[in-house]
């Protein structure tokens, strides 16, 4: 008897558990997808007619930057083609990328994902990418309306695995009242005018400029920018050896440590990231800034005190160069209705959507022409864009760019010089390269 | 011997004020964290920074309560754990049972397995872990948090429940069967009662490493309807801005419901906490 | 006479023992498996076998090294000084003529109850170079002159991570300390007294040994925490500043899914931490003996 409850009960325990497991099975079906769905209301009718003749539902997953756009667009389209359900998933910067790394390496990913057009090559390399050119072109995205540049980067042998519709590099947003006292009418293009101006500028816990060097991949791009524009490059031709022990780079990384060692750069550069910066740069800490075309308008509408101006990046003598990013959308090959989403796709990367999608300028080149993209402050950043190149896509880039932050932080804190660092760094990629 | 009592009170009020200075790093963060979430916009970030805020305000909760996915994360926390705690506890306290009480061949390789799990780093098991719950449907589902979170519950909860019956008596059970009592009827209602309170401690043990838990959620959820506060607080700083009043808001509401609960079963969770270990 | 295939005492414990078997099985055991034949394969090129491959070239990076060398570092000095100070806040506390023993315990609790993402949050805050209330603390009292990069330099970064760790795992030393203390029998004390015994003598030949099966167990629960966390260094430096930690790097590899390096440095994590578990083992199988 004895004997008999226990085992009852042991059956009941495992009883339950099993239960547990075909509920998990049940609720992740229904609910998975289910999240931040569009509730418009004037929709549901047109949808429940097509409820079970057909209809299919598509997720894309668009950051929370480009959320009240996306979610128009979206309506739009489910209105003009009820026989498709959009259903946004809203990611944020810190976490899209790793989220949308794990959820297109398995099963039931989602159609469309919104990323860094540099982080297309990677993941189409690991064969996670559905190839757009014949998809795109059976739901009408006209490719050749798409800049070279910004298509070139989300290609890879000759085959295009995401639609860009944001590309741009960085520029400088000067404060002109700042300059103005220190006796500056417009901003240099050479770095060293640049230095000796911000040391005038700085004093009384005001910077020339600061450095966004606690985020990871906003610190290795400004030390990337710094390195092409004095001519150097991360790795040779055929990306067998590490070139980061050049002069370029040790110019390049010695112009980021000394800004910041002799006191014209801020000294919270460590502790900071591009947001920080902006914030700095409204604020009257410091008196210029690097960052994108799509600061222009958050700056007018929040701070319209703030008397600034654009110019381009100073560098060696001339012009410097900045790297040039942007975002695309990308199709999962794990991911089951492709031609409904390719439809929807084309439908988001049409010039006009393109224009109301980004947050700086456009990646088509009829969109690019609109006046909204054509005012004074945006001049400087397309003429930036002459003197650009790719952030870099090497297929390693995941590992290297954690190991060139460290090495900048060994010497930005005084740990290293900037000779060790440069060194360190290129001996750390070059045994990553050599296996 | 009055020198001696003297030398007492000194050292006694050494003690005090190292006790005391202790107690003030405890605090340190803490009302760091509440000052601040009674600071909106510039005086956040003054210089230099004042404890008092010159114009306190409870904008920031109002904010996190009405405006913000904390609330549904603090939904989700919850279930999440009570689910949890619920299977280890009936799991792992009845293995637990079973590894004091009954020789069998493989007791002491299991339990020291079970000791040995609670070791094993987290994010070594987020990667099968992720790909398992994924090919079944249960990522980013509140029943694929709760069931990874057992990972950490059941053999901590096995291991204390061990404890918990070694340190009665056998006699006490012996007494009980002479009196006719089956195996089933001891431990229902004999040992269970004695171990109430202990187990009442270990279940809230496990409930709160699992809404503490960050590493696993962090990978196995990912939209509002299962999303821990953990990841709900993280997510908070997002690309265009970090809102530390706001967040430092939300970091409150988290840990007021924690410290509430300890507070509320402090003296079974000492006692529980302790005689498990100290038997074990 | 027949052997029984299961004595009657197996029979009467498998029904209460297979269920959390099974799970532990499905939970714990598979993934471990998992993960072990994963780092014996190319997850680049579709999942082929590919031997040593991902260890060796794990041990060729030089990154790699850093990080052991780092867990070590993050590991060694967080058990020691949580156990240290745990147990001077027990013994202290426990003195007779301290009153609110009760109060002191509860209060420096705190530090331990309070989730982890939060304890990281507030520090980070706390910590912040310029403008935070710890340099101005410190400032104000004269310690320093200029503020100190806590998280932002490699120099003061794994220290201020260790000080953190350290603040929010002694209370739990203390906690379990202090029920050790509280059992210790007085009557040994008491005859100890009569023999003229110093404090000195008293601790370390009263005190110390019959304390050593709970500060295994709590030594045991501080490795396991050392070892495992990931939270506080993630939020605080994500693995900057030198502090990266064999779970940060195998988060890190997870994320951009560098599989293969990800799943051999996350067996290498298991070794290591194997390596405490078995030394704690032999420790309680010596005891049980």
């Amino acid at each position: 008897m004895k004997r008999l409850t226990a085992v009852f009960m042991a059956v009941v325990l495992m009883a339950g558990m099993l239960a547990g497991c075909g509920n998990k099975g049940s609720a992740a079906d229904t609910q998975q997808p289910a999240a931040k769905q569009e509730t418009d209301n004037s929709q549901n009718a047109d949808t429940d007619k097509t409820e079970g003749t057909g209809q299919v539902t598509i997720q894309w997953w668009t950051p929370n930057w480009d959320e009240p756009e996306s979610r128009e667009m979206a309506a739009e389209f489910e209105k003009e083609n009820p026989d498709i359900k959009v259903e946004l998933v809203i990611t944020d910067w810190d976490t899209y990328k790793s989220k949308i790394t794990t959820a297109i390496s398995a099963k039931n990913a989602p159609e469309l994902f919104t990323i860094l057009l540099t982080d297309v090559g990677p993941f189409a390399k690991k064969d996670l990418l559905e190839p757009l050119s014949e998809l795109g072109r059976a739901a009408s995205v006209d490719f050749d309306d798409l800049l070279e540049p910004a298509l070139a980067i989300t290609s890879l042998d000759d085959e295009i695995y995401g639609i860009p519709f944001r590309y741009d590099g960085s520029g400088i947003y000067y404060n002109v009242d700042m300059l103005k006292e220190a006796g500056y009418e417009s901003f240099p293009t050479d770095w060293d005018e640049m230095a000796a101006m911000s040391k005038e500028l700085s004093g009384d816990g005001v910077y020339g400029f600061a450095w966004p060097l606690g985020n990871q991949a906003n610190a290795v791009t400004r030390l990337v920018q710094q390195l092409y524009t004095y001519g150097g490059d991360i790795l040779n031709e055929d990306e067998t050896k590490c070139l980061l022990d050049s002069d370029a780079a040790k110019k390049a990384l010695g112009n980021i440590v000394n800004s910041i060692s002799e006191g014209y750069a801020s000294p919270s550069s460590a502790e900071i990231d591009n947001t920080k910066m902006r914030e700095m740069f409204a604020s009257g800490q410091i008196a210029f800034n690097f960052t994108g075309p799509f600061d222009v308008e958050p700056l007018r509408s929040e701070y319209p005190d703030l008397n600034f101006k654009t110019a381009v990046i100073p560098g060696d003598g001339k012009m410097g160069c900045t790297t040039a990013n942007g975002w695309c959308v990308s199709m999962a090959k794990n991911s089951e209705n492709k031609e409904a989403a390719a439809r929807f796709l084309a439908y988001i990367t049409t010039p006009e959507n393109q224009a109301r999608l980004t947050d700086s300028f456009p990646a088509s080149k009829t969109a690019i022409e609109y006046e909204q993209f054509s005012e004074e402050a945006l001049k400087p950043f397309t003429e930036q864009l002459n003197n650009s190149k790719a952030e870099p896509t090497y297929e390693n880039w995941a590992e290297m760019e954690p190991v060139i932050y460290q090495y900048i932080q060994n010497a930005v804190s005084g740990n290293m010089t900037v000779e060790q660092a440069c060194e360190g760094m290129t001996a750390d990629i070059d045994a990553l390269l050599a296996f | 011997m009055n020198r001696k009592k003297l030398n007492g009170k000194i050292l006694n009020g050494i003690i005090y004020l190292v006790l005391f200075l202790a107690l003030l790093l405890t605090l340190l963060p803490i009302g760091w964290v509440f000052s601040t979430s009674m600071k909106k916009g510039s005086e956040i970030f003054a210089k230099p920074p004042r404890w008092i805020p010159l114009s306190p305000t409870l904008e920031n909760y109002k904010d996190v309560l009405f405006g913000s996915s904390i609330p549904n994360a603090f939904k989700n926390s919850f279930l999440v754990g009570i689910m949890t705690t619920f299977v280890a506890l009936l799991l792992g306290g009845s293995a637990g049972y079973a590894f004091a009480r009954f020789k069998f061949r493989g007791n002491r390789l299991l339990s020291l397995f079970m000791l040995i799990s609670q070791m094993l780093p987290l994010t070594v098991l987020m990667i099968p872990m992720y790909y398992m719950e994924n090919a079944v449907g249960m990522v980013d589902t509140k029943i694929g948090l709760a069931a990874a979170h057992l990972v950490i519950s059941l053999p901590l909860v096995t291991w204390m429940a061990k404890g918990y019956f070694k340190g009665i008596p056998k006699e006490v059970e012996e007494a009980a069967i002479v009196d006719g009592c089956s195996t089933m009827q001891v431990l229902l209602r004999i040992l269970l009662p004695l171990l109430k309170p202990a187990l009442a401690a270990t279940g809230i043990y496990a409930f709160i490493s699992s809404w503490n838990e960050f590493a696993l959620a962090n990978v196995l959820t990912r939209s509002p309807q299962s999303i821990t506060v953990p990841i709900a607080l993280n997510e908070f700083s997002s690309f265009f801005k970090v809102d530390w009043g706001d967040t430092m808001a939300a970091a409150m509401l988290i840990t007021i419901p924690i410290v509430a609960a300890f507070m509320l079963v402090q003296k079974q969770f000492v006692e529980g906490l302790a005689s498990g270990a100290v038997k074990g | 006479m027949k052997k029984p295939i299961l004595t009657r005492d197996e029979k009467r414990a498998i029904p209460f023992i297979l269920p959390g078997i099974i799970v532990t099985a499905l939970l714990i055991v598979y993934p471990l498996i998992y993960i072990f034949s994963m780092s014996f394969t190319d997850q680049s090129s579709g999942g082929s076998f590919s031997g040593l491959y991902n260890y060796l070239r794990l041990f060729k990076n030089p990154q790699f090294m850093k990080t052991v060398s780092n867990t070590l570092k993050w590991t060694l000095s967080t058990v020691v000084f949580s156990f240290l100070l745990g147990c001077a806040y027990a013994m202290l506390i426990h003195r007779k003529g301290i009153k609110g023993k009760g109060f002191w315990r509860s209060m420096i609790f705190i530090a331990w109850i309070i989730p982890g993402v939060v304890k990281a949050t507030a520090w980070k805050w706390l910590l912040t170079t310029d403008g935070g209330m710890a340099n101005h603390i410190l400032e104000s009292i004269g310690l320093i002159k200029e503020p100190i990069p806590w998280l932002t330099s490699p120099q003061f970064a794994m220290v201020s991570l260790i000080i953190v760790q350290v603040w929010a795992c002694s209370p739990y030393v203390m906690l379990m300390m202090t029920a050790g203390l509280q059992q210790l029998p007085a009557d040994l004390y008491e005859s100890a007294d009569l023999d003229g015994a110093g404090w000195l003598k008293k601790t370390c030949y009263i005190t110390f040994p019959l304390l050593k099966d709970i500060s295994f167990i709590c030594i045991l629960m501080l490795l396991v925490w050392a070892i495992n966390e990931f939270s506080l260094i993630w939020i605080m430096t994500s693995g900057g500043q030198n502090t990266t930690t064999l779970s940060l790097l195998v988060y890190n590899q997870f994320k951009v899914l560098n599989l293969n390096a990800a799943s051999a440095s996350a067996v290498m994590q298991l070794l290591v931490t194997m390596f405490f578990a078995v030394l704690y083992v032999k420790f309680v199988v010596k005891e049980e003996a």
